[in-house]
């Protein structure tokens, strides 16, 4: 009971620390995911060719290659051109700009889910495209969309476990730390999964408040 | 013809879908204030002939004059890019009424005909929403402008469509199969706000299949078939005297049903 207390002393308040850069950098990557991936989406559904093809080619590159692979890439690649970026901000832009990709998608097929009727009674009132889409189509994938973005949002969390490998002080860095401390593996490890588990729950509740003001089609 | 007010006319129109030629050779003239029915076996290219007069489809070849805004045939960068500018000059007096409705699900009937007069032509709410209730009231469906779409009737919300279309004030109507859609119970009552709208003197274009109205309320009737207008008559022509073979068989063959 002793050691356990012991444990818990040394290894909490590290956890903490870890879990609030883990929010931090969730957040801040959803962010950018958000208004990239929407912004790629676009670019997918848009009638200019040169655009589509363009985020078909960033969407495959991020989909199809390791996350660990493109944090690494993404950690060496600045300093070689001789820039210096600290390891949290290549972090945040890395789960970002990945995160970006399976955003643009999920975007991408909502859109595509909608009849073209939808779509050809706003051109014949002359309802400019973007216009089109953001009152017209996006109103109605909200509602579709939000389960699998925020399944890919839990994912994002997740995924920034991976920027322990970069020297990011997040909560699996943080957790491995305690370990080499208490030399508890067990209790440290359960202590950081509960943490992730009730990061992602608040994620959860988040977004089922953000459900209850979508719009359904069945009334 | 007196070309004066001619506003529509389509000149040599083709469409292709890649091998498949749908439209192949249509030319029509419509007068201010006609009313022109566009009847036809199914594939017969009514409905695209139709969509191309307001370019949701380019056509192949050949030209579409909407008070005097030219469409042209081809789909080069600089024909697109013309067309895109004449396009939106066409849609400005052009209304579209769908065979699916195609009313936004997510706003109120109200809503659905504000959006464009609020948005695209920046008129102020209160004076949208005025001559909004106004059309529902003319299309009576005032009483539903707070309900969605899909709370409604097929016929309920193609009568909305048509209001709707109307909201943009176009001088002239397509409609595209209005009440193909419909159970045979809510037929009527789009007609009715049909046959109001063309006797108060706007210039239609409808594509149907409900020949009572063709006859009764069109000045012309045009009957296509395999990608061109083989017959262009008054309706009592068309349906007591056709000319050709064609649309003799297809007239035997509706009359039996």
């Amino acid at each position: 009971m002793d050691n356990l207390g012991h444990v818990a002393e040394i290894a909490v308040p590290m956890l903490l620390q870890g879990l609030g850069n883990t929010v931090i950098i969730s957040l801040a990557a959803i962010a950018i995911s958000i208004v990239l991936g929407i912004l790629l989406g676009l670019m997918r559904i848009c009638s200019i060719k040169a655009f589509n093809k363009t985020a078909g080619i960033y969407i495959k590159i991020f989909r199809c290659t390791p996350f660990m692979v493109q944090v690494y890439l993404a950690y060496y690649l600045p300093p070689s051109f001789g820039l210096k970026i600290p390891a949290m901000a290549v972090g945040i832009g890395i789960l970002g700009m990945y995160t970006a990709a399976y955003v643009a998608v999920i975007f991408e097929s909502g859109i595509k889910s909608i009849g073209k009727g939808q779509r050809e009674a706003a051109y014949a009132m002359n309802i400019p495209w973007f216009k089109m889409v953001k009152r017209i189509l996006f109103p109605q994938i909200y509602g579709i969309i939000l389960p699998p973005l925020t399944g890919q949002f839990l994912q994002t969390v997740k995924d920034s476990s991976v920027l322990s490998v970069i020297t990011v002080a997040e909560l699996t860095m943080m957790t491995n730390k305690a370990i080499g401390i208490t030399f508890s593996p067990l209790g440290v490890y359960l202590c950081a999964g509960v943490f992730y588990w009730l990061l992602n729950i608040c994620i959860e509740i988040l977004s089922k408040i953000c459900e209850k003001k979508a719009f359904k089609f069945s009334m | 013809m007196d070309n004066n007010n001619v506003v529509v006319k389509a000149l040599g129109v083709g469409k292709n879908y890649g091998e498949l030629q749908v439209l192949k050779d249509i030319n029509i003239e419509v007068k201010e204030g006609e009313v022109v029915s566009i009847i036809g076996p199914s594939g017969s290219g009514k409905s695209t002939f139709l969509r191309c007069l307001n370019y949701l489809e380019a056509t192949s070849k050949g030209e579409v004059s909407i008070y005097n805004n030219v469409l042209k045939g081809g789909n080069g960068t600089v024909v697109r890019k013309h067309n895109e500018k004449a396009a939106r000059e066409i849609r400005k007096s052009v209304g579209m009424v769908f065979q699916q409705f195609n009313l936004w699900p997510h706003m109120t009937v109200l809503e659905n005909v504000i959006e464009t007069p609020i948005h695209v032509k920046k008129i102020k709410k209160e004076e949208a929403v005025k001559k909004a209730e106004e059309l529902l009231r003319k299309v009576g469906m005032y009483e539903k402008r707070n309900s969605y779409p899909l709370q409604l009737s097929g016929g309920q919300q193609q009568r909305v469509a048509i209001a709707r279309a109307l909201a943009v004030e176009p001088k002239i109507m397509l409609f595209d199969e209005p009440t193909s859609a419909l159970d045979p119970e809510f037929v009527g009552e789009v007609l009715e706000v049909m046959k109001g709208l063309a006797k108060d003197g706007m210039t239609m274009i409808v594509v149907t299949h409900e020949m009572g109205f063709a006859s009764e309320v069109s000045d012309r009737v045009c009957f296509m078939d395999g990608g061109y207008i083989i017959e262009d008559d008054t309706p009592e022509n068309i349906f007591k005297h056709p000319k050709t073979e064609r649309a003799k068989q297809f007239f035997s063959k509706i009359l039996n049903v």
